[in-house]
């Protein structure tokens, strides 16, 4: 591998990944072979470097999750490969994997559904300390306390079950299990979503604070925009299943070229109610991850979609160095300010 | 819109939802837990207010409070919770099964749990159907079912007979707002973080939807949200929680250019910027007390930026009117003019 070259090696390097999940019909279906297959992700390849946050940001059932789930292999992908530290994740058997998540957890998305509801809130964050053998159970109860602590929980919880707490604390317990171990390296799945400004700031405070002091990698999948601009390095867009832009936070933020990249930043509510939007514009025809467009996905949606763009899918770019771009519509480097596209409302 | 709504003052004629004194305990080894404690709400038909607190504030504990959804070891009590004129608390459990998805319904905040699991999107949603609209008959509803998924942005072709665990975050979510809106019998809708899962577009889309529906239907809402921007782009009037209390009844535009309570003030200080400098976020220092805990004053006293001595530690604040916007505050420093309003920060 490139050792000496001044930019790293990364820690995870995903390749044309895709996972396909066959849904809807029964046995008789199958048998006919009816089957429908949804493309929750379509061959997404990504690179994270040591101490990065690549954030994700994207339409909902776009296949962050999946991706995030992919990539730690809590759900088998179709196809493509994930190298972490060098490793390929993808072919390593159940027990080498087992080893591995160690240094790779995941803050899932819904805390509910990730839980074990007959264990107590103790046992949830400590799980992965006893699932790797770290420390004795008394020294695994401390590192419980203090990691609720972090998270801004008070050692009451301790022995509270799921159903006994709130959304938003059940989700610190999420976070507080993810980085019991220490991680290398964490898929956050919004982290945040149910916790009020303040608490949601502790948290960031503390990732950002593991980021600088312990080097913690991340993938960090959000639809709240300004913790994005908070936390990120890089963003990748997602829409259906695959990227349809990347780049530097400062050149998505600055700079944002894919039409629907665009339309994420324009609808950006802002907390200020004397600046109401009067009404959104119609989001014209929703994709289906089942019944696909034909040429680009975004193409229903978009209100510069020209010939082209409704019968070949626009291939990822280089438009701009270190911003890559799905969209026939964005020119590459030397033009690229010169075909600024302006920024539309969705 | 221009809404002239002001505070609750819970004597309010023109109202379809009155709650006055709420209170809801749950259990926990043996030992109460308090999680509502002082909860009073007032809304008008076609209202849109808001619900905002810390996180375990106890605010999804009172929107299930409201629909009579907590059982036992969970004790409710109330003064009143009247909705158009009836008291639900008198109403017997079959009577409160047509209430619920029908003239009030809820939107909860984990998506996933609300559906069954084992059962097909599309099952859940015609049983739905079948409850609460007796208009329409059976071979109406798949027809019924697509239309209501498309309001919410979901192009539903082909995927009625898909499970719960198929469908995305904002997917789910999407769907369980187009099953509350499924009755047309609805008067009030409970939204618990409604948009949470949705990409900003969608989620403008979602709101846009419940714009339309507060229009065309005069429909009421409790939106609880930790987004600050959807209470500014929805609200007329706003409800602060904080450790089980209101501390703060407000109209949108003054709880965002006045607050009056330091809660209120602290958490509007730390809503982050967009786009980012990078700068370290505000947060509050320490954290709510425990719900159990004795507490002879102010909740947040130990918390506030601008305490203002002794009197906070020892007397509880009660919900003082605010007399410059109307609203209500449980803060000490509400009934001295000079001193309320956000300048006050020497502690
Ligand atoms: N187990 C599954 N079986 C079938 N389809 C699935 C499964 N899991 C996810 N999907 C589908 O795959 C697509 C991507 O889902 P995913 O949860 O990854 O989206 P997401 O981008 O995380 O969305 P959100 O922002 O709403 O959380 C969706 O269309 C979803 O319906
Ligand atoms: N079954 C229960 N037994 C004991 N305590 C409970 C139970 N359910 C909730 N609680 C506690 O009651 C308080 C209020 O919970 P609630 O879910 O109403 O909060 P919330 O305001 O909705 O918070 P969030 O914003 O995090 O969703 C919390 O402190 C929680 O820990
Ligand atoms: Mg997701
Ligand atoms: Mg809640």
């Amino acid at each position: 591998m490139t050792e000496n070259v001044p930019t790293p090696a990364p820690l995870l390097s995903v390749k044309d990944l895709h996972t396909h999940f066959p849904v809807g019909g029964g046995l008789l279906t199958k048998l006919r072979g009816q089957q429908q297959i949804v493309h929750a992700l379509d061959g997404v390849s990504v690179d994270i470097a040591p101490r990065q946050t690549l954030a994700i940001i994207g339409e909902s059932g776009s296949g962050k999750s999946t991706m995030g789930r992919s990539i730690l292999r809590l759900e088998e992908p179709t196809g493509g490969s994930v190298s972490f530290r060098g490793r390929d994740i993808t072919s390593l058997s159940r027990e080498e994997l087992r080893r591995e998540r160690q240094h790779m957890q995941m803050v899932f998305q819904n805390p509910y559904s990730s839980v074990n509801k007959r264990n107590r809130l103790v046992d949830i964050i400590a799980e992965p300390l006893r699932v790797h053998g770290v420390g004795d159970a008394s020294s695994r109860r401390q590192r419980s306390v203090e990691l609720l602590e972090l998270v801004g929980l008070n050692r009451d919880f301790l022995h509270r079950y799921p159903h006994e707490v709130s959304g938003g604390q059940l989700q610190r317990v999420g976070i507080a299990r993810a980085l019991a171990t220490n991680p290398e390296f964490l898929v956050a799945d919004e982290p945040t979503a149910s916790l009020d400004v303040s608490v949601r700031a502790q948290v960031m405070n503390l990732l950002t604070d593991l980021k600088s002091e312990l080097g913690l990698t991340m993938m960090f999948i959000s639809h709240d925009l300004a913790v994005v601009s908070y936390i990120a390095d890089q963003i990748a867009v997602m829409y259906l299943g695959r990227i349809v832009e990347i780049g530097s936070k400062q050149q998505l933020e600055s700079a944002p070229q894919h039409p629907y990249t665009k339309a994420l930043f324009a609808a950006a509510p802002k907390p200020d109610p004397r600046l109401r939007k009067k009404e959104s514009a119609p989001l014209g025809e929703v994709p289906n991850a089942i019944t696909r467009p034909t040429g680009c996905f975004y193409s229903p949606r978009c209100p510069l979609a020209e010939a082209k763009c409704f019968t070949d899918y626009p291939r990822l770019e280089t438009k701009a160095a270190g911003q890559q771009v799905a969209c026939h519509l964005v020119a590459p480097s030397p033009l690229v300010g010169a075909t600024q596209l302006p920024i539309t409302p969705v | 819109m221009t809404n002239p709504s002001t505070a609750a003052t819970a004597v309010e004629t023109d109202e379809v939802l009155r709650v006055t004194d709420l209170r809801t305990t749950y259990q926990f080894r043996g030992l109460p837990v308090p999680a509502v404690k002082r909860f009073s709400l007032s809304v008008k038909p076609g209202e849109i207010v808001g619900l905002v607190g810390e996180s375990g504030s106890g605010k999804s504990t009172a929107l299930k409070s409201i629909l009579g959804m907590l059982r036992p070891p969970a004790q409710v009590e109330a003064e009143e919770i009247i909705l158009t004129g009836r008291d639900l608390r008198s109403l017997s459990e079959e009577e409160m099964r047509k209430v619920r998805g029908g003239e009030m319904a809820m939107i909860f905040q984990d998506p996933i749990n609300s559906f069954n699991p084992s059962w097909t999107i599309g099952s859940q949603f015609r049983r739905v159907l079948s409850l609460h609209r007796p208009d329409l008959e059976r071979k109406e509803y798949d027809e019924e079912i697509l239309r209501l998924l498309k309001g919410v942005g979901i192009d539903g072709r082909g995927k009625l007979n898909s499970y719960p665990f198929q469908f995305s975050q904002g997917q789910l979510q999407r769907i369980m707002i187009a099953v509350a809106c499924a009755s047309k019998e609805l008067k009030v809708l409970l939204a618990d973080e409604p948009t949470t899962s949705l990409d900003v577009t969608i989620e403008a889309q979602v709101l846009e939807l419940l714009r339309t529906l507060r229009v065309e239907r005069n429909l009421s809402m409790v939106l609880v949200t930790h987004d600050l921007s959807v209470v500014a782009e929805m609200c007329d009037k706003v409800v602060v929680m904080y450790a089980g209390q209101v501390v703060e009844v407000a109209d949108v535009f003054n709880l965002f250019e006045s607050p009056q309570h330091p809660y209120t003030q602290q958490l509007l200080q730390a809503i982050p910027g967009f786009p980012h400098d990078g700068e370290r976020l505000y947060a509050m220092r320490g954290a709510v007390p425990g719900l159990a805990t004795e507490i002879q004053g102010c909740w947040f006293a130990d918390r506030c930026d601008s305490k203002l001595g002794s009197i906070c530690d020892t007397t509880p604040p009660p919900l003082y009117p605010v007399t410059a916007t109307g609203g209500l505050a449980a803060c000490h420093r509400v009934p001295d003019p000079a001193i309320a309003g956000g300048e006050g920060k020497n502690s």
